[in-house]
């Protein structure tokens, strides 16, 4: 009775099945995970980006996807993945002298400027199209290191105007950083309990310092004029321990104090030049 | 002949299958709102040296005799007993002691608070012993910033 209909549902079920697994292969065809791990890639996706790439290159070579990959497992801080990718790229025609800029960005986002400085001399073969770009590299390293800068004509020199007037910024700032002098803090706190600790910003132990030695004097001097002369020991061995680990500490704290300025320091840096992509741009390279 | 009901439930019933799959993924999840406390007492003599020997086994007397029964009150991690042990295991009995009585002193004051220290996941102040042992400033930083990572 029904047969006709129930035939032109299987059909019908037939008919959407096969157009689905159609839409599937599509989905999974290299072109698509080519272009599903460029999206990736560009909206800063890039473990999944990696895996995608990863794919095409076992069906097809590309020098693009492999310098992609190296780049990415740079935003990805896996720097010695990244060295290496980019090593391999070095001989590529399309990617060779980009590879070999990246591949010292890379020592110096990992810190390894000794390394890079080291690298750079050794090699012979950097074109001048990226020379410019790692005297801009090797200046700003500069500003991480703890020593003052000499010459400040020939760090300004490989910048643009509105890059140096940004750059001097950090620079003086580097020049007058508000560090603390441990000496001059133990030397405060021996003169008197807690002024250390209050040179060093570090207004409650202080007070503390300050409270807790007088308090333990005045029970000392107290004690010894009632002829209680073992409690007058005691609290003078105490005063005079606390009073010892007070200029201790005051000096330890200045530095910390110091440590703490230049970790802020580095830190604001750090932001920044990754804002202004290190000026020297190569992620925009693939990604409008 | 067969059924053609059969057929038509056949095909029905796969996609119902996927159907159920999508549906776990909302199904309520159980959160316990328990703090976890990873840090626990350890009743262990330090050997490195002879005075890490001496103050470990105070430490143990005091664990024994006071903390035990007045609780985990201390506000820093590594706690003010662990940090002398510890303190004058990095340096020596004296810089170690001298370490002490700052924390101790520090430990006292009423202000301190988020400003000064980061917050450890036991939930306490965090304030580890190299902060206080004179470190050269590049060596401090170093460790400061693998602290963060």
């Amino acid at each position: 009775m029904n047969s006709p209909l129930i035939t032109r549902f299987i059909f019908l079920f037939v008919f959407l099945s096969l157009i689905n697994a159609q839409d599937k292969n599509g989905y999974f065809s290299l072109e698509n995970r080519l272009k599903f791990g460029n999206f990736l890639f560009c909206k800063g996706d890039y473990i999944r980006a990696i895996d995608e790439y990863n794919f095409v290159l076992t069906k097809q070579n590309n020098d693009t996807l492999k310098f992609k990959i190296a780049l990415a497992y740079q935003k990805l801080e896996r720097y010695d993945e990244s060295e290496n990718s980019f090593k391999e790229l070095f001989t590529s025609q399309q990617f060779g002298s980009e590879a070999k800029f990246e591949y010292f960005k890379t020592l110096y986002l990992s810190d390894k400027f000794e390394t890079m400085h080291k690298r750079i001399a050794d090699d012979s073969f950097i074109e001048s199209s990226i020379s410019d770009k790692l005297k801009r590299l090797y200046n700003l390293k500069h500003l991480y290191s703890s020593k003052s800068i000499e010459d400040s004509s020939k760090f300004f020199q490989p910048f643009n105007q509105n890059e140096s007037i940004e750059l001097l910024k950090f620079y003086v700032r580097k020049q007058n950083l508000d560090n603390k002098s441990p000496a001059l803090a133990a030397v405060l706190s021996a003169i008197i309990p807690g002024l250390g600790k209050v040179y060093t910003e570090n207004y409650g132990d202080g007070i503390t310092a300050f409270l807790l030695t007088g308090v333990l004097t005045f029970l000392a001097i107290d004690n010894f004029n009632a002829d209680h002369n073992f409690r007058g020991w005691l609290f003078t061995t105490l005063a005079a321990y606390f009073y010892a680990g007070n200029i201790y500490g005051s000096a330890a704290s200045a530095v910390l104090f110091n440590a703490n300025v230049r970790m802020n320091f580095d830190s604001d840096l750090t932001l920044f030049l990754n804002k202004n992509n290190h000026f020297s741009s190569n992620s925009n390279l693939f990604c409008k | 002949m067969i059924n053609k009901n059969v057929i038509v439930i056949i095909f029905l019933f796969p996609l119902l299958l996927f159907g159920q799959v999508e549906t776990n993924k909302w199904q309520t999840h159980k959160i316990d709102y328990q703090l976890s406390v990873p840090q626990k007492k350890e009743y262990i003599l330090n050997t490195a040296n002879l005075s890490t020997v001496v103050i470990s086994s105070a430490q143990i007397v005091y664990y024994s005799l006071f903390s035990e029964y007045d609780g985990d009150n201390c506000p820093f991690h590594p706690s003010c007993s662990a940090f002398f042990v510890e303190a004058v295991e990095r340096t020596n009995i004296l810089q170690g002691s001298l370490m002490f009585a700052d924390r101790f002193t520090r430990d006292m004051n009423f202000f301190k608070g988020y400003h000064s220290y980061s917050i450890h996941s036991t939930g306490k102040f965090f304030d580890p012993v190299y902060n206080y042992e004179l470190l050269p400033t590049k060596n401090l930083v170093e460790l400061k910033k693998s602290e963060n990572e």
